[in-house]
């Protein structure tokens, strides 16, 4: 076997091969360097530990319990970690600013050929990111078929004080919690509870369609290049404000809860999960099999005697936060991506012959997307 | 504005310089990134090792206080994390990072920021990880890190960083498992199809396949353990219903593809050295790439045998138990092959060859001793003996480590230009292995007979169910002496390598005649690695792998199909 040299290169000298990371631009042919690498490793490193400083529990010996504490005054380390973190990634967009990926590297070898190097690493993303959502779900199905469901063991009269049982997520949300009875339903077919949710879902589909309007928009040359960018930068624009809205509405659901409307009269009104009692701490949460009301007195009636248990339900709570938390940083993750997108469209940085790269970011986005589609009717309908 | 815009630019600017520190603090060159990962892991293999010291200091005799039991369980907590996260996977990243992009004909990896990224978490993770046991209260977890115990009040609270450490860890591999994976598939050079890559880049395509399909699995585990300790989920906390054979199935589903991950590297080194100094091709190229494809499929159904004693499902007992016994099938084939290399070759006695020779002999005595454990029977009485750490110390130090000493004195000339000092290397093979066999060959026999791993001390008592011989003790004290001949051999690799590093004679291109396209370029090796405008051709490619049609091929076509069709007046190109 003998090699020799590939004379017939088809590659374009105008443009580097490498794309953003361009040989041509050290000196003597060196590539250039960054201080990228270095500044988002150490920190993320002291973000992490700023996280475990910030958020510390203690055992209480005579209590034998767990104590947890906010520690407001170490915050400082987790900022400054996540300052460093995200200094690093502007050096690392900057770099790419001024290249602005005029040119994208193709595959050389063999199945891949002529398909660009990039699209093929963020597939190879994607493969690694199905495994981290895998793992959830393995973790969401050994729990949630090794526990019996607290209703329904209460229900069947075996339930015993102290028993570990499963109150899942949808309990408090798509049956209206602690309402469940007579939850407020001002759309007739679903609880109030349920309308973060829903809307969460419909935002997430419809981002998804403007990524893509984002992509055909920046492939068509038939635009001149100001009306181009301008159209792609409102279709980034559109997709990271709904983005946005997914993750208010998080907030809302887990922790403000919403109210329209007054009183007696509300035309919307819900508790928000940490109102409810659903948390990652209740290990003894009341729960009434049957609310006692009198004379019209709808929502905060008696629970009828007999009808009350208290439950453990911290499992069903730390899958849920954590399932639905993970995705929600997928969804602050693809937002920090699109921030940056939509800066670089305003500033015209998109061409028919980079808009590709608006398709590695819509593959993620599409991939996060599809994961809600799991997420939604395994933790908020089940 | 245009001030703030000069502010960013000084900031942000592309760092130029070629030479000095800070030039190595911002590199993004595959080979320099090599060296970085090169000399982080062997400062981490010796400081594993001075950890392996203390520990064989305390066991020298029995019954000696010499380290307390909180501190032997934080000693060999880190010993473990730092031999396995911290010295073996950084070293083989390193090896990966200075051949992979030689070999396959390509100026530097597909990502090569993304590549730095990958190496400077190594150290931010090892930050993390050792600041605990500075305060006293390091990890004191074993390696596995098993649950409940992990999230329970008694364990240190080094614990917490430890975790959090690992999870920049999981995040390093996964980086560069995602870069090394698009190297090879997307820049392979031009003729070179899948059939036609050397041994040592398959090992690393498959190892990598394996790490990053793995290691999200621990990288979940990692998290969930992390809010146990911080927040108060309680994934693991056992009086909450959490169970611990969940986290031993995310660990080990992770965990045994891992000691492949850092195994199959050395296989594709020994590949190379033994077909170099045979000077022949390799014998069954094809079946050697089929076996580490087998051993990367089989390999994550296998990882039930690490929880035989766990109380697992015994239907799933039993198929683990035949799945582990099938992985020696494609091992035994890689062995067969090498030694059908020798016997067709002519063999060159070289430093890397008689290290690669050291391999195949402690390394098939490993296989053998690994295939104890499928035994359940013979498991429940070996598990968490000395039997177990003499297995595995004989497949990590024996297949592992020696493989990559082989590596290390094969690529050393192409790395830096100079040849190795032979004598220095023999002495070194000749100590280091004599010393090595010293160290785990015993234990064998101290596991049988019942001496328990992870424990501070040990009683030579006639006690019924702890019974120890009284010749244990002497076991032991030798084991430890050997172990000091052992750290001690490994000093004269490093003065080895400073010395020949500047000083050794001028070493030309290709010193052993090897014949894959890491030996094309010059040593040291020009930046870019290959000419872009020029990369090197491989004749005699099948019909099917020229590379004149544009053709994306099956995998292309399927890529393609799942993009946006080109049906909307736009174009592309």
């Amino acid at each position: 076997m003998s090699y020799g040299g590939h004379d017939d290169h088809h590659h374009d000298h105008q443009h580097s091969h490498w794309g953003p990371h361009d040989w041509t631009h050290g000196h003597g042919g060196a590539p250039h360097n960054s201080w990228a690498p270095i500044m988002l490793a150490f920190g993320s490193s002291i973000f992490l530990l700023g996280f475990t400083k910030v958020f510390t529990q203690t055992w209480d010996d005579n209590a034998d319990i767990w104590t947890y504490a906010i520690h407001s005054s170490q915050i400082g380390l987790l900022i400054a970690g996540l300052a460093i973190f995200f200094a690093g990634l502007t050096v690392f967009w900057r770099q790419d600013w001024s290249h602005d990926g005029s040119h994208e590297p193709k595959s050389e070898g063999t199945p891949f050929r002529t398909i660009d190097i990039r699209k093929v690493a963020v597939w190879m993303f994607l493969m690694s990111e199905m495994m981290v959502f895998s793992s959830l779900f393995s973790t969401y199905l050994r729990y949630r078929t090794g526990f019996d469901n607290c209703e329904a063991l209460f229900e069947s009269g075996l339930f015993v004080e102290g028993q570990q049982c499963w109150l899942p997520a949808s309990y408090f949300i798509a049956e209206g919690g602690y309402h469940q009875e007579h939850a407020h339903a001002a759309l007739g077919f679903m609880p109030d509870t349920l309308i973060p949710g829903a809307i969460n879902t419909f935002a997430l589909i419809i981002s998804s369609y403007t990524i893509v309007l984002a992509l055909k928009t920046a492939k068509d040359a038939s635009l001149s290049d100001a009306e181009r960018n301008s159209k792609v930068g409102k279709y980034l624009l559109s997709t990271l404000a709904l983005a946005t809205l997914f993750l208010i509405f998080k907030m809302v659901e887990w922790f403000i809860g919403f109210n329209v409307g007054h009183g007696e009269d509300a035309l919307f009104h819900s508790p928000s999960l940490l109102a409810d009692g659903f948390t990652i701490h209740a290990s003894e949460y009341t729960y009434c099999h049957e609310w006692d009301h009198h004379g019209g007195e709808d929502h905060a009636g008696a629970c009828a005697a007999g009808a009350s248990a208290i439950f453990d339900i911290r499992m069903s709570a730390s899958t849920f936060y954590v399932t639905t938390g993970t995705h929600g940083v997928h969804v602050f993750g693809g937002m920090v991506a699109l921030f940056y997108m939509v800066i670089k469209a305003f500033r015209g940085g998109y061409t028919p012959q980079n808009a590709v790269s608006i398709e590695y970011f819509g593959l993620y986005w599409h991939f996060v997307d599809l994961v809600w589609v799991l997420v939604f009717p395994a933790f908020y309908l089940y | 504005m245009t001030t703030i815009g000069n502010i960013l630019t000084g900031v942000t600017r592309r760092p130029t310089s070629e030479y000095g520190i800070w030039s190595w603090l911002t590199t993004i060159d595959h080979k320099r990134i090599g060296i970085l990962y090169g000399v982080t892991a062997f400062v981490f293999f010796l400081l594993g090792g001075i950890e392996a010291y203390i520990m064989r200091l305390q066991l020298s005799q029995s019954n000696l206080a010499l380290v307390s039991p909180e501190l032997y369980n934080q000693l060999f907590t880190m010993h473990g994390t730092t031999m396995i996260f911290l010295a073996a996977m950084p070293m083989i990243a390193g090896f990966a990072n200075w051949i992979v992009p030689l070999q396959i004909g390509a100026q530097d990896l597909a990502l090569p920021r993304l590549n730095a990224l990958a190496f400077w978490l190594n150290p931010a993770a090892a930050l993390l990880i050792f600041s605990g046991i500075f305060s006293g209260q390091g990890a004191d977890t074993g390696w596995t890190g098993y649950a409940p115990y992990i999230v329970s009040h008694t364990a240190h609270s080094g614990a917490t960083l430890w975790v959090a450490g690992q999870i920049l860890l999981v995040a390093s591999s996964t980086i560069s498992g995602i870069n090394f994976m698009t190297t090879f598939c997307t820049m392979r050079a031009p003729g070179m199809g899948w059939m036609q890559m050397p041994l040592f880049s398959w090992s690393m395509l498959i190892a990598t396949l394996m790490l990053f399909i793995s290691i999200p699995a621990f990288g979940i585990g990692l998290i969930q353990v992390l809010l146990d300790r911080t927040i108060g989920t309680v994934f693991y906390e056992v009086s909450a219903g959490g169970d611990p054979l969940l986290w031993s199935h995310l660990f080990w589903y992770f965990g045994h593809p891992e000691v492949y991950v850092v195994v199959l590297p050395a296989f594709g080194v020994i590949s190379e050295v033994l077909s170099t100094s045979a000077r022949r091709t390799i014998f069954g190229y094809k079946s050697m790439v089929f076996a580490l494809a087998g051993i990367g499929i089989i390999g994550f159904i296998v990882y039930g045998h690490h929880m035989f004693t766990s109380g697992m499902s015994p239907l799933l007992r039993f198929v683990t138990m035949l799945t582990t016994m099938l992985v020696a099938v494609p091992t035994g084939i890689k062995i067969f092959n090498w030694l059908q290399t020798m016997h067709g070759g002519s063999l060159v006695y070289r430093t890397h060859t008689l290290w690669a020779l050291g391999f195949l002999v402690t390394f098939t005595l490993g296989g053998i001793s690994g295939m104890y454990f499928p035994a359940i029977a013979m498991d429940l009485h070996l598990h968490e003996t000395y039997f177990v750490v003499a297995h595995f110390h004989y497949v990590f130090v024996g297949g592992i480590v020696f493989g990559l000493y082989s590596g290390l004195y094969y690529w050393f000339p192409k790395a830096t230009g100079r040849m190795m000092n032979e004598k220095l290397g023999i002495l070194h093979f000749m100590t280091g292995f004599i010393s090595y066999n010293l160290i785990f060959w015993p234990m064998h026999r101290l596991g049988i007979q019942g001496m328990p791993r992870r424990q501070h001390t040990y009683f030579i008592t006639t006690d019924e169910y702890f019974a120890l011989p009284p010749e244990t003790a002497d076991w032991n004290m030798m084991i430890t002496i050997a172990a000091f001949m052992f750290f001690a051999s490994n000093l004269i690799l490093v003065y080895n390598m400073i010395v020949s590093g500047l000083r050794g004679q001028r070493a030309p291109s290709d010193p052993w005649g090897g014949w894959s396209m890491e030996w094309m370029v010059t040593s040291p090796p020009p930046t870019p690695s290959h000419d872009p405008s020029n990369l090197p051709n491989l004749k005699f490619a099948p019909e099917w792998a020229e590379h004149d049609d544009g053709d994306p091929g099956f995998f292309g076509r399927m890529i393609e199909w799942m993009m946006i069709p080109e049906d909307d007046g736009g174009e592309e190109e």
